[in-house]
C-alpha cells in the first residue's frame, strides 16, 4: 500500500451559491485521521468525494493511486474502500445478517459460503453476533450505528471512510466504537469526520480542521492544542471581550482570547484551540454554563 | 461398566452409518466412559469433522432463501443476483401484486369501454413506474451505500430495471389474456421498452419521478394526438410505429450507456 491513499489537489465543490469546498489540498496516508469541523464545514462533502459518490467541480482527486473520475479506476477504488455515510439507511424489515449480506453482494462477494463467513466475521467485530437474526427495526440506535460500521468493514477494506460515526451515541457506545476502530485487524487507512474533539484526542494520530470549506489546520492533535498557547486564561470574572468565556464547575471563568484582567494563563486543550480556530471565522460568542 | 465400543461399532459410528437408536445409546455410554470417548476421539477423521462443523455453521449463519430468490434461481439467475433482487423491497412481491391489480383494473375498463385502449395505454407505463420505485433515491434507504459499492450505480440500476421490466412484461402478458382483441399480441412491448429507457435517460438530468412523469406525459399525449390528428388512436400500435419505437429504444440505450457516469454519483 502506498503511503498516500487520498490525495486532493485544489478540489472545489459548490451547492448553488454555497461553496462547500474551497480549493482543498490534502494528503491522507496511514493511520487514523480525524476530520474536525462544525456543521456545514464541508466534512461530509469531502468524505463523499473520497467515497466516489460525489464528483468535485474543480481540482484533482486520487484515491489509492487511482482516478475516481475514470470508470475502471472508480470501480477498483470501490472494491477497496469501506464507507459509512453520515445517515446510513436501512431496510427496516431486514435482519442484521440480511442487511450485511446484501451489502456484501454489492461488494461482489458472489460465493454464498464465503459471504456468510465474512458477514459473521464483521458482525463479530462490532459485537452484534447475538443480534444477527433480529430485525433492524428492533435494534437500538447504537446497534444500528454498529451495524452501519459492520457493512463498511466487509472485505477488510484498505481505506475506511466514516462520516460522523459517533453522532447520536451515548458515552458508553462512543467508547465501544473507539475500541472497535482502534483494534481493526488489517490496519486500514481511516478517515473519520466528527465534530467531537474527544473522538480526535482518543483515536487520531492526525487531525484536519475544516471550516467554511477550507483546511484551517493539519497536524497532530497535540499541535492543534498548542495553537491556543497564550490564548487561554482562567479568572474570577467573566470578560465580555473574550472570544469565548464560560463559567466552570468551580465557579471560575475560562477565557479564550486576549488576556482579561486578574486572570492567569492556563494549559490549552484541543477544545480551546478548536473553538478559537472555528470561532474566529464567526462573530465573538460567549458561552456560560 | 459392562461393555465397551468394539471396532465394528466404532467404524459404523464414525462413518455415520449407525442407525439412530444404537447411536443415541452409544452417546449416552460416552458420557460415562472415558476410555470409549478417547477411542472415538482418536478415530475421528479431522477433515470430516471440519466439514460437519462448516455445514452446521453455514446453516446457523445463513438466512433462509426467500420465495422470490428461489423463483429467480430457478430461472437461471445467478444465486447472488437473485438474492440481491429478491431482497430489494421495491422489486418484491408487493410490487408484482400492485402491478397485477392495476392491470386487472385496466382489463375491466377495456371491457367496459368495448376496446383494449385502457389496457394498451397503461401496460407500457407499468415498467416506468417500476423504475421509479426501484431506483428513486428517496425510496431506497441504501442508495448512498449502494453507489459506493462496485456493483452499485449503473450496474445495479440496470439489474433492477431489467428485473422490473421482466416482471412487468410477465404480469402484463398474463393480464392481456383477459382482452380477446389483443390476446397473444405484444404490441405494448416495444412502447414499454422505449418508455423505460426514455425514463432512465431523462433521470440523468432530472429526478427519477419527474422523468417518469415526463415520459408518461409523452406517451399519453402521443396516443391522444394520434386520435385527434389521425383519427386513429391505434396507429401508435401499428407496424410502422413499432419500428419507430424499436429504433428509438436502441438509440436511447446507446445514449444511456454514454451517460452511465450520471448513475455513479448521488
Amino acid at each position: 500500500m502506498q503511503d498516500t491513499t487520498i490525495e486532493f489537489s485544489s478540489v472545489d465543490k459548490r451547492y448553488g451559491q454555497v461553496r462547500a469546498l474551497d480549493s482543498v489540498d490534502l494528503e491522507v496516508g496511514r493511520g487514523i485521521t480525524g476530520l474536525l469541523g462544525p456543521n456545514g464545514a464541508g466534512k461530509t462533502t469531502l468524505i463523499r468525494i473520497a467515497a466516489t459518490v460525489l464528483a468535485p467541480e474543480g481540482g484533482r482527486v486520487s484515491m489509492l493511486g487511482l482516478d475516481p473520475a475514470e470508470g475502471g479506476g472508480r470501480i477498483e477504488i470501490r472494491r477497496r474502500l469501506g464507507y459509512m455515510p453520515q445517515e446510513p439507511g436501512f431496510y427496516r424489515n431486514f435482519t442484521a445478517f440480511e442487511f450485511v449480506d446484501y451489502v456484501a453482494i454489492l461488494k461482489e462477494m458472489a460465493d454464498r459460503r464465503e459471504r456468510s463467513e465474512e458477514v459473521r466475521r464483521v458482525l463479530g467485530v462490532v459485537e452484534l453476533t447475538d443480534m444477527a437474526h433480529k430485525k433492524i427495526k428492533a435494534l437500538s440506535g447504537g446497534m444500528r450505528r454498529r451495524l452501519a460500521l459492520a457493512q463498511a468493514l466487509i472485505g477488510r477494506p484498505e481505506l475506511l471512510l466514516l462520516d460522523e460515526p459517533t453522532a447520536g451515541l451515548d458515552p458508553e457506545q462512543r467508547l465501544r466504537f473507539r475500541e472497535t476502530v482502534s483494534q481493526l485487524a488489517n490496519d486500514p487507512v481511516v478517515l473519520l469526520s466528527t465534530h467531537q474533539t474527544e473522538d480526535v484526542v482518543a483515536l487520531c494520530e492526525r487531525v484536519i480542521v475544516l471550516s467554511a470549506g477550507a483546511v484551517r489546520f493539519d497536524g497532530a492533535p497535540k499541535a492543534l492544542a498548542e495553537t491556543a498557547s497564550g490564548r487561554v486564561w482562567i479568572g474570577v470574572d467573566q470578560d465580555s471581550r473574550a472570544a469565548l468565556s464560560w463559567r466552570m464547575g468551580d465557579g471560575r471563568f475560562r477565557h479564550i482570547g486576549d488576556p482579561p484582567p486578574r486572570a492567569a494563563p492556563a494549559e490549552p486543550t484541543i477544545d480551546d484551540a478548536y473553538l478559537l480556530m472555528v470561532g474566529s471565522t464567526s462573530d465573538s460568542q460567549q458561552v456560560s454554563a | 461398566m459392562t461393555w465397551h465400543i468394539d471396532d465394528r461399532m466404532l467404524a459404523l459410528y464414525l462413518d455415520g452409518r449407525m442407525s439412530d437408536v444404537p447411536a443415541f445409546s452409544l452417546e449416552t455410554h460416552f458420557l460415562a466412559c472415558a476410555d470409549c470417548r478417547r477411542k472415538v476421539a482418536d478415530g475421528v477423521d479431522s477433515q470430516r469433522e471440519e466439514q460437519i462443523w462448516q455445514r452446521l455453521l453455514d446453516s446457523v449463519g445463513q438466512s433462509e432463501l426467500r420465495p422470490g430468490e428461489r423463483f429467480l434461481s430457478g430461472l437461471g439467475v445467478p444465486a447472488h443476483v437473485a438474492r440481491l433482487l429478491a431482497l430489494t423491497p421495491s422489486v418484491g412481491l408487493s410490487w408484482v401484486l400492485s402491478v397485477a391489480a392495476a392491470l386487472a383494473f385496466a382489463v375491466f375498463a377495456s371491457h367496459g369501454l368495448g376496446g383494449p385502449m385502457p389496457f394498451l395505454v397503461l401496460a407500457p407505463l407499468i415498467p416506468v413506474l417500476g423504475v421509479v420505485v426501484s431506483y428513486q433515491r428517496k425510496l431506497d434507504p441504501l442508495y448512498e451505500i449502494g453507489i459506493a459499492s462496485p456493483v452499485g450505480g449503473f450496474r445495479l440500476m440496470l439489474m433492477r430495471a431489467t428485473a422490473v421490466l421482466m416482471a412487468s412484461i410477465v404480469v402484463a402478458a398474463v393480464a392481456s389474456l383477459g382482452i380477446p382483441e389483443i390476446r397473444f399480441s405484444a404490441v405494448w412491448l416495444l412502447p414499454a421498452l422505449f418508455l423505460t429507457v426514455l425514463t432512465l435517460i431523462l433521470s440523468t438530468v432530472m429526478q427519477t419521478a419527474s422523468a417518469a412523469v415526463v415520459a408518461s406525459a409523452i406517451w399519453v399525449g402521443g396516443v391522444i394526438t394520434a386520435e385527434v390528428v389521425a383519427s386513429e388512436p391505434y396507429i401508435v400500435f401499428g407496424a410502422t410505429a413499432q419500428l419507430v419505437f424499436a429504433v428509438l429504444a436502441v438509440l436511447l440505450m446507446a445514449g444511456l450507456i454514454g451517460r452511465r457516469d450520471s448513475f455513479e454519483v448521488i
